[in-house]
């Protein structure tokens, strides 16, 4: 499973995010994420057709999305569905 | 024996003298507003003392509906230079008594200032004034039955029942509890909040610890001045304009439109920040950025604060709902220029205390914490039903709104 993190500097809800997400990184050093800047990547928001940020797409093993999440998103509630998804 | 007679005349007199001063004929002026429930409450007490002391003559002014008689008190407040925001106003000789507390309080006031007026048979520097306008401003005796029905539907009830929290005393709310609630649900905006989440993300990666909480707190102290005097400025104009009741009418309108507003935004706003939202906000990240690189601190303090007044006042429109609204609650209460002040400072607090304390947990966990659009979104649909039941009330019920 991969995580991408779609994010922005100016997006007060990615600032939220950022250190929710570096704890969960530290609890499962498995998983693989990868971040993108909104602004820099505007070819992967077109591709994903992302309206809002910050977005979290879940990939499988064969790099096919199986969820998103966006904007503001409990701890509980990511570490609950990343273990329940840790092998797909 | 001659000193005897004479204790006995100064006795004599004494006695004799005293009912002629408590006869003395003194005008009480009362300018008061129909379905304020103070002014029913002092017009009670008047009417007792009217039948107490007949005397005393009261002459009734109602300012809210009557043009001529507005007017009126503008020209005795210009005359006698006194403060004319909020309802009941009651001269006695130049000194102006503002509010109605009580017949124990309030009501004890107007009846010193009375009777020091019988016994020093004072000057009635309104009646010049009063004369000419007599025409066109006419005094009424009595208020008419239907009006005083009408006066006393208006009063705020003892008790009112809400949704959820069930019956609460109305005496137990107050306008310090109001400060609270629309102060609070305004320093949950989410328009002004998002500057300085910018501000704290870059604040947090900062070398020096010292200059960053300088920074970050010039720009909080600039935001709350700035804020005070923007609801300084509404307050002073409701102040000058309140007494008129359209614009009582007006600003309960535009509480009811920026209230639904608010709760479209509720229903119909996804959570994150939507990518619409992108150039407007990264071009102010990149201001901030700037400003909070600049080398040299003087320069980097004056560009932080030049940043929070231009950030509030551009944010105004977005924010404008509740401190306007407040500031017309605070206009129509009857109260003195220093309480004004002071309530507006107290609600500036209370709009300010979640960025300090986000800021202030920021720094020391050196982790960005903060008020989030989910928040904001709650905040909407409080903030947003808040104002609509307070633009009835101004429109409806004006003096469940009247403190003081």
């Amino acid at each position: 499973m991969k995580i991408l993190k779609f994010g922005a500097v100016w997006c007060s809800d990615c600032i939220i995010m950022k250190p929710r997400f570096e704890e969960i990184e530290k609890e499962f050093p498995w998983l693989q994420t990868e971040y993108f800047d909104v602004d820099e990547h505007g070819d992967l928001v077109k591709k994903y057709k992302l309206e809002d940020f910050p977005a979290f797409l879940f990939l499988d093993k064969n790099g096919n999305e199986f969820k998103r999440f966006y904007g503001e998103v409990g701890k509980k509630e990511l570490v609950k569905f990343i273990e329940e998804n840790k092998d797909r | 024996m001659r000193r005897l007679f004479l204790l006995s005349a100064i006795a004599i007199l004494f006695f004799v003298i005293k009912p002629v001063f408590a006869q003395e004929p003194v005008t009480v002026y009362f300018f008061y507003g129909q379905g304020c429930p103070h002014c029913a409450s002092e017009e009670l007490f008047l009417e007792k003392f009217e039948r107490e002391k007949p005397e005393i003559q009261v002459k009734r002014y109602e300012i809210w509906f009557n043009a001529e008689n507005r007017k009126l008190l503008r020209e005795v407040a210009s005359a006698l230079d006194i403060n004319t925001g909020g309802v009941p106003i009651t001269i006695i000789n130049s000194k102006a008594f503002y509010g109605y507390m009580s017949d124990n309080t309030t009501g004890q006031l107007i009846l010193s200032a009375v009777e020091y007026c019988q016994a020093v048979k004072c000057e009635d520097k309104i009646a010049p004034i009063v004369k000419e306008f007599e025409n066109l401003a006419k005094p009424i005796k009595e208020i008419p039955q239907d009006r005083a029905s009408e006066i006393s539907n208006n009063v705020l009830p003892e008790k009112i029942k809400i949704p959820i929290i069930g019956e609460v005393a109305t005496k137990n709310l107050s306008l310090p509890l109001l400060t609270v609630i629309i102060g609070g649900i305004d320093g949950f905006n989410p328009c002004a909040m998002w500057i300085l989440l910018f501000l704290i993300s870059l604040l947090i990666g900062m070398e020096s610890r010292f200059r960053a909480w300088l920074l970050g707190s010039a720009f909080i102290l600039a935001s709350a001045l700035s804020y005070f005097i923007f609801m300084s400025a509404w307050l002073n104009v409701f102040l000058f304009l309140g007494l008129v009741f359209w614009v009582r009418i007006i600003i309960g309108g535009i509480a009811i439109f920026a209230g639904s507003h608010q709760l479209r935004k509720h229903f119909s706003q996804k959570s994150g920040c939507p990518a619409s939202e992108h150039e407007k906000k990264l071009k102010m990240f990149d201001k901030i950025k700037n400003i909070v690189q600049t080398k040299k601190f003087a320069l980097a303090f004056g560009g932080i604060v030049v940043l929070a007044f231009s950030v509030n006042l551009l944010e105004l429109m977005c924010s404008a709902g509740l401190p306007a609204i407040y500031t017309q609650v605070l206009a129509i209460s009857s109260l003195a220029k220093w309480q004004y002040y002071l309530h507006l400072l107290f609600y500036i607090l209370i709009y300010m205390l979640d960025d300090l304390i986000i800021f202030t947990i920021a720094m020391i966990t050196l982790k960005s914490v903060g008020v989030s659009t989910k928040y904001g979104r709650y905040s909407a649909l409080i903030g947003g039903t808040i104002m609509i039941l307070i633009g009835i009330l101004l429109i409806l019920r004006p003096g469940w709104l009247m403190f003081g």
